[in-house]
């Protein structure tokens, strides 16, 4: 049997390793990295938001004790039926396979150093860089280690002249939202880390500062810095440019030579390390689970007997025509490309297919900007687009069945949930992912 | 309640206002101007950003012209490093209803002005040499015209004035609203009590004169004294365009035969206006797909790949036009006036009204002499000969480049924004003794780029006040990704310099990520969507619990969906006998009592525009 994932984001990753585990050859077609690249180092299954509408709470009553992320999971299910936890998770059971897809992954991730930590039974508090605080379930090394549950105090590191990062600001922030969530107890400091001359000229560009933090010169030159930092109980926390590839490393001998916990802080569109650790973590899974790679940009379906047949890839202006038995198309929204404004309407690409937002009212065909809300906090049907699909997570056409006997749909191309607003990206990402692989192997 | 005392009060922070309060100031009389935004929020921001003639008044507004290009040349000598060329080209179809010949009288005509404002003669081009041109020219034009113009950034224009002013002594207040005119018996205005929309205090200033130039406000206001002063506004749009569309400024003809263009401005492009009768509330003025929709339709006749450009959001204003009954919005005068209220009953009550920007400066030299006459000041005006801060001589962007360790794009944008002070505004970061040296300044927007001196300097020197204010003042967050990167950390900067709690900083953020989506949603598609959902991870997704106002028992009213639809699907789990979905079941109904419960938070906002320019939002900051 032979399968074709298209999407390279952790969604389609998810799907195409699930097939390889099943014994099916599975190639998968990806244009550039997906929206996971984009990660900034948490994998919220059911975050919690302070949002006033439309996030998960953090706890059903003022004062009361924090929901469990699991909780929030089953609200999220249960509270649109539309969302894709609702249709995995008909009846409720989610727990054990949210404790499994997380294992999964990091099974995955781990040969390549990147560790998925968090249960789904316990919130952990992570901070950002900006100071903010995130009540989140699941995250990656780096981040994962950042829990500042079980910290007597918290440092956080300040590297003068790095891009999107302001520390004293940040501390700032960080005080005020230890004070909202209640843990007004936990004392927090700054500790001052002057790069040396060769170093600071690359704190205007945080990947080049990573990759050189990951080079012998780099250790050698910061060791006698960092003396002092350590401290019994402290949770030092630096912004996220511990190293690329060599992350655990880095972060390794920084633990060493500061004789504490050290941990990251949460990334931002600036400091989206993270997601390029993911990304790269994910090829090397992929390549280890024999899943062939393929650049390049999926243009057309061929289909008969309402069943897939082949797809076409276009690389380099080159065609070439993949057949297959099971298709998952994990294309992401707009910044993977999945659906997206062409002709002037708001559609999917690849087959057409249709596209409901949360409520399941239909919005393709249109303009986008028709489906503009002026409240940037509230509903915003555009972010919440996607295809439908039935309980196998097979995309349905305008009336309602399956459009392909053998075609599946996972993580963001997904319609029904808005996940910025309710911190369920990667969570969806990956269930869905593995989910549709599940399913795709059957055929 | 404090109090002060000025000769004269202008009411209006817009290029007039400051215009009028620099030119006072210049001849020495004790002035006060209030803008109770930011600086140039209202029509100068949203104008075209030209300081031009003005082909198109020259037919039925000659004086306009002349104006405008008399004062162009005034404002390139006072603040150079403000303006920029914009050479234009007027290109010919074969189906208009003007032929080259004729354009080519009117561009003869328009040629004799253009040695007032330093522009170059009109020349006509064949078909070839205006493709060879401009290659984003349809290639169905007949033939094309050039002709000079210049462009300036308003914003800033504005802001120069009135901080020059400020320099030079007068009180400057910016979020500071006018609640009421203060009179004397006998109906003379003697000032005003205002009230600071940020803190909320309230103080008085007493003035000899009063000028109200509020531009599409002044009936308002001329209201708060008993008087009638009618304007016919006219609501302008235009689109930006991430970079630049075209290398020169492209006239367009709208379906209606308008004349429109799409122009370089800046960073980007931007394309054009309209000019519509407005009604509706000056405080929010929202664009319409059919506004969009013609502008694009105009501008792909000429540029046929319009389409394919990414827009990064509109800008829209209202115009203070003169009042007219019976004409079309384009054919209403661009002239101004300058009224003396005291035969309506309110002596000591001034209007200035209508205008265009390019005329800004000879508009408040008019009203300043005859401010000053009826002061008994004798001091003549100086404003089109004194350079404004920064436009004292030339930047050497290189030098500077070099000694700060800056990158040179960085340096331009500095340099085009504040002229030769932009080396004074470095010189905390100079690298000089090297053993403190700090580390080089750093490019907090990459879209423009900003850089963090700049941003601690207009905090600290320049009386920004808001995030939001750091739009107009230098360009923060209004490139490709509109916010998402830059906002938080701006915000940071700007809160360690002007003394913000965490909860300010955060309700800073959040109105200036709100605001960013008011002004991209109207046009939002294509590549932006894109953009769109990442400032969405990054400003929604990324939310603290500080600021939010619950705190962290910031509830949803029932999950992602409404609630009433969970708790059935709950219900029927929980008639199934499932003990979890009968505890779900009580959670629901114990948020949605909650929800209901007079004073258990916030009431839901239908619109999210809890206040259109967020004075509530920052009453924190008190």
């Amino acid at each position: 049997m032979r399968a074709v994932v298209i999407g390279g984001g952790l969604a389609g990753c998810a799907a195409a390793l699930e097939l390889a585990a099943h014994g099916v050859t599975v190639e998968l077609v990806r244009a550039a990295p997906g929206a996971s690249a984009l990660g900034w180092g948490t994998l919220d299954v059911a975050g919690a938001s302070p949002l006033r509408r439309g996030g998960l709470p953090l706890r059903d009553t003022p004062g009361g004790a924090p929901l469990a992320p699991a909780r929030r999971l089953e609200l999220a299910a249960l509270g649109n039926p539309a969302h894709p936890y609702a249709l995995l998770w008909p009846g409720g059971a989610f727990e054990t396979e949210v404790t499994d897809g997380a294992a999964a992954l990091d099974g995955w991730l781990a040969p390549s150093g990147l560790r998925v930590t968090g249960r789904v039974g316990q919130t952990r508090w992570l901070a950002d860089v900006h100071g903010a605080l995130r009540a989140a379930d699941f995250a990656f090394s780096g981040a994962g280690e950042g829990d500042l549950a079980g910290a007597d105090e918290v440092a956080l590191v300040d590297i003068p002249g790095l891009a999107g990062y302001e520390a004293r600001a940040a501390l700032r922030t960080l005080a005020a939202e230890r004070n909202a969530v209640q843990r007004g107890g936990l004392p927090l400091q700054l500790l001052r880390l002057e790069l040396p001359p060769a170093l600071r000229a690359l704190a205007g560009t945080p990947a080049r500062l990573a990759h050189a933090l990951e080079g012998p010169a780099a250790r050698e030159a910061l060791r006698p810095l960092l003396a002092g930092f350590g401290a019994e109980g402290r949770l030092v926390l630096f912004p996220p440019v511990l190293g690329l590839d060599g992350a655990e490393r880095v972060r390794g001998w920084l633990r060493e030579a500061i004789g504490c916990r050290i941990g990251e802080l949460v990334g931002s569109p600036v400091l989206a390390l993270a997601g390029w650790r993911l990304d790269r973590a994910l090829q090397d899974a992929l390549v280890r689970g024999g899943v062939v790679l393929r650049t390049g940009t999926a243009r057309s379906v061929e289909h008969a007997d309402g069943r897939a047949r082949s797809v076409r890839v276009e690389t380099n202006g080159e065609d070439r025509v993949l057949a297959l038995d099971a298709l998952v198309v994990a294309t992401g929204r707009y910044v993977g490309g999945g659906i997206g404004e062409r002709d002037g309407a708001l559609r999917e690409p690849l087959l057409g297919l249709p596209l409901f937002d949360l409520g399941g009212r239909r919005i393709d065909g249109v303009p986008p900007r028709r489906w503009i809300r002026r409240d940037y906090e509230g509903e915003q049907p555009l972010f919440a687009a996607g295809v439908r699909c039935d309980a196998r997570l097979r995309p349905t056409g305008a009336d309602g069945t399956p459009r392909l006997e053998n075609l599946f749909a996972a993580g963001e191309l997904l319609g029904g949930f808005d996940p910025a607003r309710e911190r369920t990206g990667l969570g969806v990402a990956l269930l869905t992912g593995r989910r549709a692989g599940a399913e795709a192997a059957r055929c | 309640m404090r109090s002060h005392r000025v000769q004269v009060l202008v009411i209006g922070g817009g290029i007039n206002g400051a215009g009028i309060a620099r030119d006072l100031a210049l001849r020495g009389v004790a002035c006060a101007l209030v803008e109770r935004r930011e600086l140039g929020s209202g029509t100068s921001w949203a104008s075209s950003g030209m300081i031009h003639g003005g082909l198109r008044y020259l037919q039925r507004d000659p004086d306009v012209t002349l104006h405008s290009c008399v004062d162009s040349g005034a404002i390139q000598r006072i603040a150079p490093h403000l303006v920029f060329r914009i050479p234009f080209l007027m290109p010919v179809f074969a189906e208009d209803p003007i032929g080259p010949e004729l354009v080519e009288v009117g561009l003869e005509m328009y040629d004799r002005y253009q040695p007032y404002k330093n522009g170059r003669p009109h020349t006509r081009l064949t078909r070839e040499e205006a493709l060879r041109l401009e290659p984003a020219l349809s290639p169905r034009i007949d033939c094309a015209f050039t002709l000079d113009e210049w462009g300036v950034d308003a914003a800033r224009l504005t802001a120069a004035n009135a901080l020059d002013a400020a320099e030079r002594g007068a009180l400057l207040w910016t979020h500071v609203e006018v609640v009421e005119l203060l009179r004397e018996t006998g109906g003379r205005v003697a000032g005003a009590r205002v009230r600071d929309r940020l803190s909320g205090d309230t103080w008085r200033i007493d003035a000899d004169l009063v000028v109200n130039a509020t531009g599409p406000w002044a009936p308002q206001l001329a209201a708060l004294a008993g008087v009638e002063f009618r304007l016919r506004p006219a609501k302008g749009i235009h689109l930006v365009f991430e970079r630049r569309v075209s290398q020169l400024a492209i006239y367009a003809r709208g379906i209606d035969g308008r004349d429109m263009f799409t122009f370089p401005h800046e960073q980007n492009s931007m394309a054009g206006t309209t000019d519509d009768d407005f009604y509706g509330d000056l405080d929010r003025i929202d664009v319409t797909e059919d506004e969009i929709e013609y502008v694009l339709q105009a501008m792909a006749r000429s540029i046929p790949a319009i389409r394919s450009h990414r827009v990064l959001h509109t800008i829209q204003g209202v115009r203070p036009t003169l009042y007219g009954f019976g004409q079309n919005e384009d054919e209403l005068s661009r002239d101004y006036v300058v009224l003396d209220h005291a035969r309506e009953g309110a002596p000591g009550f001034w209007t200035l009204a209508g205008g265009k920007l390019a005329s800004y400066r000879l508009m408040a030299q008019d009203i300043s002499d005859r401010l000053c006459a009826a002061l008994g000041v004798r001091e003549p005006c100086r404003s089109a000969t004194t350079p404004l801060p920064g436009g004292d001589g030339t930047l050497d962007v290189l030098a500077v480049a070099r000694r700060f360790r800056t990158p040179l794009a960085a340096v331009l944008r500095l340099g085009f924004r504040h002229g030769t002070r932009a080396a004074e505004l470095l010189a905390p970061w100079d690298p000089e003794p090297a053993a403190s040296a700090p580390p080089p300044p750093r490019v907090v927007c990459a879209c423009e780029p900003v850089l963090d001196a700049e941003l601690l300097h207009v905090a600290r020197r320049e009386r920004v006040r808001t995030l939001e204010d750091c739009v107009l003042r230098v360009r923060l967050g209004i490139g490709a990704c509109q916010g998402a990167g830059c906002a938080h950390v701006a915000a940071g900067l700007l809160g360690g310099a002007l003394d913000w709690s965490a909860e300010r900083s955060a309700s800073e953020v959040a109105g200036f990520a709100a605001e960013r989506w008011r002004a991209a949603a109207p046009t939002l598609g294509g590549r932006h969507l894109a953009a769109m959902e990442i400032h969405r991870y990054a400003h929604l997704g990324a939310r603290g619990f500080v600021g939010s106002p619950r705190g962290d028992a910031a509830f949803a009213e029932g999950g992602s969906s409404a609630p009433a639809e969970a708790q059935s699907v709950a219900r029927s789990l929980a008639a199934r006998g499932d003990a979890r979905a009968r505890e779900t079941l009580q959670t629901l109904s114990r948020w949605r009592r909650e929800a209901a419960a007079p004073g258990s938070g916030e009431a839901p906002d239908p619109d999210g525009t809890r206040d259109a320019d967020g004075a509530s939002r920052r009453e924190d900051g008190a």
